[in-house]
């Protein structure tokens, strides 16, 4: 059956077209680049932006048709990398959409984007953040001294600062689990089957095949894409575009504001003040 | 306080000194310090007997060496030698450690979080569980596991877990405790059971079980006993859509959707994604269905859930009017002529003109009015449905099914698929006659089945609860024995909580104080709650990741499995499973109850999974096999049209046919029939089809004798209502009907109806002492729809006092239910007040106001409760703060509520909610006795 | 740096010292009973207990054997708002961390005989690692000839002290105030003053 035959669908999709993904409610200050002049000099910093040369490049592939908001991914990342109550390296951000009784509820579970032209590496200044195989952006803890510089240039709010060790913390595609031939915590436990990682260079990877299939009827999008660090992590349907307003920008991490059922119902709002402490 | 001057260090030493000189070895070191019981008999299958021996001589130095060499900062404590970080908030090296998943074991369990079971794998590193994931043997839940399975980390290692057996002191429900061995206390619960046994009334002996998943391990104990007062909660979950399904099928209480090969999938108020029985199994199969195989899901449901807010559809009816749309439906295939007439004439037992008949007044719009669902809506998806028969589906679950009219809720949406032939159907609605694991595996011999009767567990009111299985009236116990209608000697919770679970929270605190109605009480639980508090011995439970079981779901592959629950670690502390403490039990009490505990839990096992066949690759077979694989699937056909497979010769040998009916009998009992001259299984009813007109219920409900259906059913299990229950008659209309509850009917301008749902993270009573999960939802303020609270003049985020009202519909057909102890003079009945806050949302009906259930606990742990500090209700406040106890949860948690209840200074989204079980009144459906959680009559006022 | 080399540690006091770890590890792992009261009560142990600050139970009755074992139910097994002795408990919020692991190295690496821990007793217990140390100061109250490895054992000392008897400060000030007999209030008191000047050798 052909969903967009379907009028709640179609409704939807008049909703997602008046928020491109691309272009986002844009405001004067979120157009612009990331800070440029928090970034270090190239000469700092691009042997980091390099990955480990072994062919690999590691992408995210999130469907947000088949979310529906279990938060399963959050929790296994939370047990797998003991994250403090209060911070996230991922989380599931709900919206809903309409007005009684057309309605309907957004799902978008959200995380690093490892970009390619990660602005969290040329922007940190103890040389902590670097690429790990496949261009997994990744912290070394050695380095790391909590300038929380990285959060300043994050477009996407995906880092944040440990309350006791004072260092940066972010998604690093579990490359403890990858290199054990595990995949992320998050992504086989998804019931729904809406997440997919994997090496976009490897062309029978699940996350491959997935996106093929889903090309064939729809095109898939990417957040905040006018930042132009590009973004390693693909969406399908219209929760990014619904539920971009409420992603944490430059400076902000994810906030427990998200779990509170008064704020699913949120109008887009671009000062982001409250969604940071 | 100490005001004595600190003892200088030479006092100590001199101390050390006496010590050591006046030769009393026994009071030194762990040597001298076994069991408190001299005469202990108990000791747990672990470890070494504490025999002091000569203490063995040196230091492994090289050792010593070798791991120092790799010392890990642990923040200011200092260093531990070759061991990796610590979790949680410490200086990060060397993160994600790279180590992590080396030289793990991967030990295979089953969650039980929730009622799904889903197949686990434990990692487990030193002893310790390092993480839990799915096991993607399972052919159930393919290797996913939900937000709940991942936190069983908290469950397991919660600071707070029950880990020794403790003795009440002082009264009942004051909350002091000490701790007894588990040899003192085996002992006196054996001397208190014994009596009951000795007393002649073994039924006195009630068992009350929340979510259990060793029904094998609590029969035996209980059938040993001799009492067959097993009380559950199965009428508070799922007791009409079972008795919908048994009058359709009889072998079946649950139907199996075939949601993942649908085109059409039409959900009448369930939430499989968020807390279906089948949750994870069942929404990865809609979603599959949906996204590849392109199913449309359409959901009717008063709320707005993450499953209808997900759906393609949603459409929000008043209230409990699903069956009326269903059969509205119904109407609309029959007179577009939609349906499959095929099916009708071979396959149920009326006529395409009776169905036509029967339906005839319940048109759509008759619904339209009812429901406040446009009658072209109603027609629009009756007709898709039909289009896309045979692979469409209807799903249904608590959402219709906990109403005062819920059995006829459900058996008018499982109508709408025999109309369309989706029946059996690849693709449709499907079941299988086996319950999970029972095909593949036999329990070891288990003694005969008790023969006791009590009316805690057979009420005579309900004549479906316990016809086909025993369902029972849960709801009904605690008033029951407010009435005096039954009595107790001995009561044994497992895994209960039932003053925050049950309807009417404050009757089930009274009841469970009283130590008159409960004598001696007994609770089984891996953590302190609400029920515990009311015990007089409280065993610490082993987590079911603890412990061994085999397990299994209502399969959606439509064929058999089996998965195995075993220990990842031993048991912490002195908690214990009841398969490992029930034999000691049995044997103490004695009078041939041993007799049924002569094999080792080990041989249990073994002979139980004896069945699972010899795995070629491995050469490894039953419990070996479980072990390293965890689930085992039957390789047999998915359970598709089972009606249609034919009889073999042998099936036939000494068979006749009943020519009028067709019906094929041998030696008295119904196996098949004949259709199109084959004979053929067809179903398992007395008409041996799907029977839309049931004789059955409603000579049940007179009380008449159905022996001669029973037998051509072939399920003889099924029973006539015993005497017991003469005198107990309910007219129960034998073809799908509907009725609207008179206090649903009449509703007044003012009022509202309350509804119940779970969330994604939570089961009903037993998540929310898991920190990772309270985090995400903690509290639950009452929704409502904009438009309505804009006629209160209500603000998001403002308060209410809500008060809830006994169902007048009941009042006039279950009298039985009624208190003398309450006030009935003329006024309105009122079960309870509250004040909760609201949040407004589109996503809700505006006659609804909607609470979750699952918060609000008063004695579960400090985490459960949001509180960082003893409660306002302990002797111990202000005595001291619980610093570091757990540093995260000290130092992070943020949704601790410190506005002592005044709304003024309440934050939203903080606090630990509210018992919506102070204001449910105990309300069961008349035909099968299923607590109506859904129908509730509130008034709200704003508080200000 | 070795505490002999420091010069802080008489010789002579290492087999106090281990009496004492070893006592106050026994008292710490299972509640008292009334045995255990008679026997702590004896001449001359009870004029020690009295001048190290413990406040003996004044009988073995049955009454204040009740007493204190609600005491002890309440502090350190609940069921609710009590203070679990395990160290993970108090440093990472769970039952059962690395700190576990850390233990049993050390237990095997000292040869220290782990049948004496009562079943259900986990490795992270206040009163294992008590009784842990003791079994190290034994070591050296057996070998004091053997000057390297003596060195080598109280390097083994040290680090088990800072990893394993460092923790509780705020279990013993959460349980002084917590308590409700005289007597666990002073025991604690008196392990805390004990392991404290233990830190400053």
């Amino acid at each position: 059956m052909d969903n967009e035959s379907i009028p709640r669908r179609g409704f939807l999709k008049d909703t997602a077209s008046l928020l491109p993904v691309t272009t986002a409610t844009a405001t004067q200050s979120d157009t612009q680049l990331p800070s440029e002049d928090r970034f270090q000099p190239e000469s700092f910093w691009q042997d980091r932006m390099q990955s480990p040369d072994d062919g690999k490049n590691y992408g995210w592939f999130i469907d947000t048709r088949r979310c529906f908001g279990c938060h399963a991914c959050e929790v296994s990342c939370k047990a797998e990398n003991d994250v403090p109550l209060g911070h996230f390296i991922r989380q599931t951000f709900y919206k809903d959409v309409g007005q009684y009784p057309q309605v309907a509820r957004m799902f978008l579970p959200m995380a690093c984007q490892h970009c390619e032209d990660a602005p969290c590496i040329k922007a940190c200044p103890c040389g902590a953040l670097h690429k790990e195989s496949g261009g997994t952006v990744a912290i070394d803890y050695n380095l790391c001294c909590g300038h929380a510089t990285c959060v300043d240039v994050c477009p996407y709010g995906a880092i944040y600062i440990d309350p006791v060790a004072k260092q940066a913390v972010k998604c690093h595609n579990c490359y403890h689990r990858t290199e054990e031939g595990m995949e992320p915590a998050c992504v086989p436990t998804c019931p729904s089957e809406a997440l997919y990682f994997g090496d976009l260079n490897d062309p029978n990877a699940r996350i491959n095949k997935a996106m093929e299939q889903v090309q064939e009827t729809i095109e898939l999008s990417q957040l905040r894409t006018e930042k132009e660090t590009k973004p390693k992590m693909w969406f399908a349907g219209s929760a990014a575009a619904e539920v971009e307003s409420d992603i944490p920008r430059e400076g902000h991490s994810y906030s427990t504001e998200v779990y509170s059922v008064h704020n699913w119902k949120k109008q887009s709002s671009s000062n982001h003040s409250e969604m940071s402490d | 306080m100490n005001d004595k001057k600190p003892a200088s260090r030479r006092s100590f030493l001199n101390l050390g000194l006496t010590a050591g000189s006046v030769g009393c070895m026994t009071a030194l070191g762990l040597a001298g310090c076994g069991p408190t019981d001299e005469n202990s008999e108990v000791t747990k299958n672990k470890g070494s007997s504490p025999q002091a021996g000569p203490l063995p001589r040196g230091v492994d130095l090289e050792k010593w060496n070798r791991m120092k060499g790799k010392p890990y900062e642990i923040g200011a404590f200092g260093r531990m030698p070759g061991v990796c970080q610590l979790p949680g908030p410490q200086v990060k090296r060397n993160w994600p450690d790279r180590n992590k998943y080396k030289n793990v074991k991967k030990v295979p369990g089953v969650c039980q979080l929730c009622s799904t079971v889903c197949g686990t794998i434990g990692y487990v590193k030193d002893d310790r569980v390092i993480k839990i994931e799915g096991n993607p043997n399972d052919p159930n839940s393919r290797g996913h596991l939900c937000a709940r399975g991942h936190a069983g980390l908290n469950h397991l290692y919660h600071p707070e877990r029950l880990l020794y057996p403790l003795r009440r002191v002082g009264a009942r429900g004051q909350g002091k405790w000490k701790r007894i061995s588990w040899d003192e206390a085996v002992t006196e619960i054996a001397d208190r059971l014994k009596a009951v046994r000795d007393s002649g009334k073994p039924e006195e002996f009630a068992f009350h079980q929340g979510r259990q998943r060793s029904k094998d391990a609590i029969k035996r104990f209980l059938d040993a006993f001799g009492t067959k007062t097993q009380l559950s909660h199965r009428a508070l979950c799922s007791g009409n859509r079972r008795a919908a399904n048994l009058t359709y099928l009889w072998e079946s209480d649950w139907d199996l959707n075939d949601v993942e090969h649908s085109k059409y999938i039409l959900n009448f108020g369930s939430n499989a994604f968020e807390a279906h029985q089948g949750h994870v199994p069942f929404a990865t199969r809609i979603q599959s269905g949906r996204f590849n195989n392109g199913a449309k899901l359409v959901t009717f449901d008063v709320r707005l859930s993450n499953t209808a807010g997900g759906s393609d559809e949603w459409f929000a009816p008043f209230p409990g009017t699903d069956g009326a749309i269903a059969l509205a439906m119904c109407h609309a295939i029959m007179k577009e002529n939609r349906f499959d007439e095929d099916f009708i004439r071979r396959w149920t037992n009326v006529s395409v003109d009776e169905l036509k008949d029967h339906l005839s007044e319940y048109t759509p719009q008759w619904a339209e009015k009812i429901s406040g669902i446009s009658a072209n809506d109603i027609h629009r998806i009756a007709m898709e449905f039909s289009s896309a028969a045979p692979a469409c589906t209807t799903m249904c679950n608590r959402g219709s099914s906990a109403h005062l009219n819920g059995f006829y809720n459900d058996r008018a949406i499982q109508l709408l698929n025999a109309l369309v032939g989706s029946v059996g159907r690849k693709g449709g609605w499907c079941w299988t006659p086996w319950g999970g694991l029972d095909p593949i595996v036999k329990t070891p011999p288990m003694p005969p089945g008790a023969k006791t009767w009590s009316v805690l567990e057979d009420p005579p009111e309900y004549p479906l609860a316990n016809v086909w299985r025993r369902m029972r009236v849960g709801e009904l116990v605690y008033l029951y024995l407010l009435q005096d209608r039954a009595r107790l000697q001995a009561y044994m919770t497992y895994n209960l909580d039932s003053p925050l679970t049950w309807p009417e929270e404050s009757l089930t605190q009274q009841v469970l104080t009283d130590e008159a109605l409960i004598p001696f009480h007994v609770s089984i639980n891996c953590y302190y709650n609400e029920t515990a508090h009311y015990a007089d011995i409280v065993l610490p439970w082993a987590t079911y990741m603890e412990r061994w079981d085999l397990d299994a779901r209502a399969a959606y592959n439509l064929r058999p499995y089996v998965a195995l629950r075993t220990p990842m670690i031993e048991p912490l502390g002195e908690s214990r499973d009841i398969r490992d403490f029930f034999p000691e039990l049995a044997k103490k009490i004695g009078g041939g109850m041993e007799q049924w505990y002569k094999e080792s839990l080990q041989e249990y096992m073994q002979q139980w999974a004896s069945g699972v066949p010899e795995n070629p690759e491995t050469g490894k077979q039953g419990l070996q096999r479980l072990l390293e694989e965890g689930v085992w699937e039957g390789d047999r056909e998915p359970f598709y049209e089972p009606y249609n497979q034919p009889l073999s010769e042998s099936d036939l040998e000494r068979s006749t046919v009943d020519e009028p009916t067709g019906v094929i009998i041998k030696d008295g009992i119904g196996i098949g029939i004949m259709r199109d001259g084959k004979p053929v299984r067809g179903f398992a009813t007395p008409s041996r089809k799907f029977e839309v007109r049931s004789l059955f219920i409603q000579k049940i409900g007179n009380n008449e004798d159905c022996s001669d259906l029973i037998a051509r059913s072939g399920i003889t299990r099924t029973k006539s209502r015993p005497v017991t229950h003469q005198g107990c008659n309910v007219e129960i209309d034998p073809m799908p009907s509907w009725f609207q509850p008179r206090e649903h009917a009449a509703l007044a301008d003012d009022e509202l109806i309350m509804t119940s749902f779970k969330w994604n993270v939570h089961n009903h009573g037993r998540t929310m002492h898991l920190k990772w999960l309270a985090e995400i939802v903690h509290t639950n303020p009452a929704w409502l729809n904009p438009k309505t609270a804009e006629k209160y003049e209500l603000e998001d985020g403002d308060w209410i006092e809500l008060k809830s009202y006994y169902s007048t519909e009941l009042e006039a057909q279950s009298p039985h239910l009624n208190r003398e102890d309450l006030d009935t003079a003329g006024e309105r009945r009122v079960v309870g007040t509250m004040r909760v806050p609201i949040v407004t949302t589109e996503g809700i009906h505006p006659r609804v106001i909607a609470m979750s259930n699952s918060c609000g606990h008063w004695e579960y742990t400090s985490v459960a409760q949001a509180r960082k500090q003893p409660s306002k209700a302990s002797h111990l406040v202000g005595s001291d703060v619980m610093k570091y106890r757990d540093a995260d949860w000290e130092r992070n948690m943020w949704w601790e509520d410190t506005s002592d209840g005044d709304p003024s200074r309440w934050k939203p989204n903080t606090g630990n909610g509210w018992n919506q079980n102070k204001l449910i009144p105990i309300a069961p459906d008349p035909v099968s006795g299923q607590q109506a959680f859904h129908d509730t009559v509130v008034t709200i006022s704003k508080v200000s | 740096m070795g505490y002999i080399e420091a010069g802080l540690v008489s010789e002579e006091s290492v087999a106090e010292r281990k009496h004492i770890y070893r006592l106050l590890a026994r008292i710490w792992i299972r509640e008292v009973d009334r045995n255990l009261i008679l026997e702590l009560s004896q001449t001359p142990l009870k004029e020690s207990f009295v001048a190290a600050g413990v406040m003996l139970p004044v009988d073995a009755g049955k009454a204040t054997i009740e007493q204190l074992a609600i005491d002890y139910c309440q502090l350190f097994l609940g069921p609710k708002d009590h203070f679990p002795p395990c160290q993970s408990v108090w440093q990472t919020g769970q039952f059962q961390s690395e700190v576990v692991t850390s233990v049993r190295n050390f237990i095997e690496i000292s040869n220290y005989p782990e049948q004496h821990i009562p079943d259900g007793v986990m490795l992270d217990h206040l009163g294992v690692q008590l009784d842990v140390m003791g079994h190290l100061l034994d070591h050296i109250d057996m070998s004091p000839d053997d000057t390297d490895g003596a060195s080598q054992i109280w390097e083994l000392i040290h680090s088990f002290y800072a990893a394993h008897l460092m923790w509780p400060s705020d279990l013993f000030d959460a349980v002084i105030k917590r308590a409700e007999t005289d007597f666990y209030r002073s025991f604690v008191v008196m392990t805390q003053t004990f392991l404290n000047s233990e830190q400053r050798l």
